[in-house]
């Protein structure tokens, strides 16, 4: 009996797939042995970040992975980005959703290669899905490499692409806390850009706090605050960019 | 969800031992995840149970460690354990650090046969 609601627990249906039911282990003569592993869960996830970034590095490409909730405007500001970038600097660009090709398509509207990674059932990029990507954009050496990862705050703090810089959108329509809420992905991140700042005069967003409470986290994060629809802020944000 | 994903890498690395070690059944595996890691144990514990084919691994328990971070206080140097990211220095209350560990996720140990 669940001990919450009162509910009959034992019989509620697995939220996915079917739970199988294990059996306890035949009786052996084999002598159980203790093996001491020590391995770390994500290695092949490093590995294959290691050579991603060698390969950024052969090909003097700067990979940035975009991190944000759904509809911070990731989007909108590559769009934006990528328009201004024309004849300053080559761009290329993987899109993470969970499906769809809707964003790739508004990237190659700017003229810019992209491919977009549908993930399926995961709620992340990460470094293997990011190197077949790359087999898939043509050779551009020296560009800059924009990742767009799934929207979420939570799932991409986990998984090293091999990028250069990550960083963390939050728009002024969410709430100014969301730094204390997910902290793993702030701590991580070099540059916060607050987003969508020309919607401040109609929103509850204290810009200071937001600010105050990522520095909590990362004592050392970069802030930008910009409006991508507006201009507003574009250029600073660019000559960030064109550090990397 | 991905919790999943980390699952699989769990079942991949441990079918691997089973393999190149010629194991015929894995009885338990624990392993210690950082408290600052993004992963939950009970979600980690579904998938695992969820994934468990007719194997070597089916029935195998899993254990979950809880390990704290370690933090440097960049204001007064003191070296304490993080449990949480906005747990202030118990020395001098600074918020500001750096870690040392605290988000890695390791498979300790497996004891089979």
């Amino acid at each position: 009996m669940c001990g919450i609601c009162g509910c009959d627990s034992s019989k509620l249906a697995p939220v996915f797939g079917s739970v199988k039911i294990t059996k306890a282990p035949e009786k052996t003569t084999l002598a159980t042995q203790t093996i001491e592993l020590h391995q770390d869960l994500m290695r092949s996830n490093h590995h294959q970040a290691e050579h991603n970034r060698d390969w950024f590095s052969h090909h003097n490409l700067s990979a940035i992975n975009l991190v944000s909730s759904p509809g911070a405007g990731k989007t909108t500001l590559l769009e934006q980005t990528l328009t201004r970038l024309r004849g300053r600097r080559g761009a290329l660009v993987i899109e993470g959703d969970q499906q769809t090709e809707l964003d790739a398509a508004r990237i190659r509207a700017t003229g810019t290669p992209a491919v977009q990674i549908q993930t399926g059932q995961a709620c992340h990029l990460d470094a293997s899905m990011v190197h077949r990507a790359l087999h898939q954009l043509p050779e551009s050496d020296g560009a800059l490499l924009l990742i767009e990862n799934v929207g979420n705050l939570i799932c991409p703090a986990m998984f090293d692409l091999g990028e250069k810089a990550r960083v963390v959108l939050v728009s002024v329509t969410e709430g100014d806390d969301k730094p204390l809420k997910y902290p793993s992905i702030f701590h991580q991140a070099e540059l916060l850009i607050i987003t969508k700042t020309d919607l401040l005069p109609y929103v509850q967003f204290d810009t200071r706090k937001c600010i105050e409470h990522a520095r909590q986290i990362q004592p050392d994060l970069q802030v930008l605050e910009l409006s991508a629809t507006r201009g507003e802020g574009m250029t600073a944000w660019l000559d960030w960019l064109e550090g990397q | 969800m991905h919790e999943l994903s980390l699952c699989r890498s769990l079942c991949t690395s441990l079918e691997h031992e089973v393999q190149t070690r010629q194991l015929k059944q894995v009885l338990s595996v624990q392993l210690a995840v950082g408290s600052l890691s993004c992963l939950e144990p009970q979600a980690l514990e579904f998938c695992f149970s969820a994934m468990a084919k007719p194997s070597a691994l089916e029935g195998c328990k899993l254990t979950i460690r809880r390990q704290p971070g370690n933090a440097t206080c960049r204001q007064c140097a003191s070296c304490y354990p993080l449990e949480n990211w906005l747990d202030p220095c118990p020395a001098c209350g600074a918020l500001e650090r750096d870690l040392q560990g605290g988000d890695e996720v390791l498979i300790e140990q497996m004891e089979a046969y």
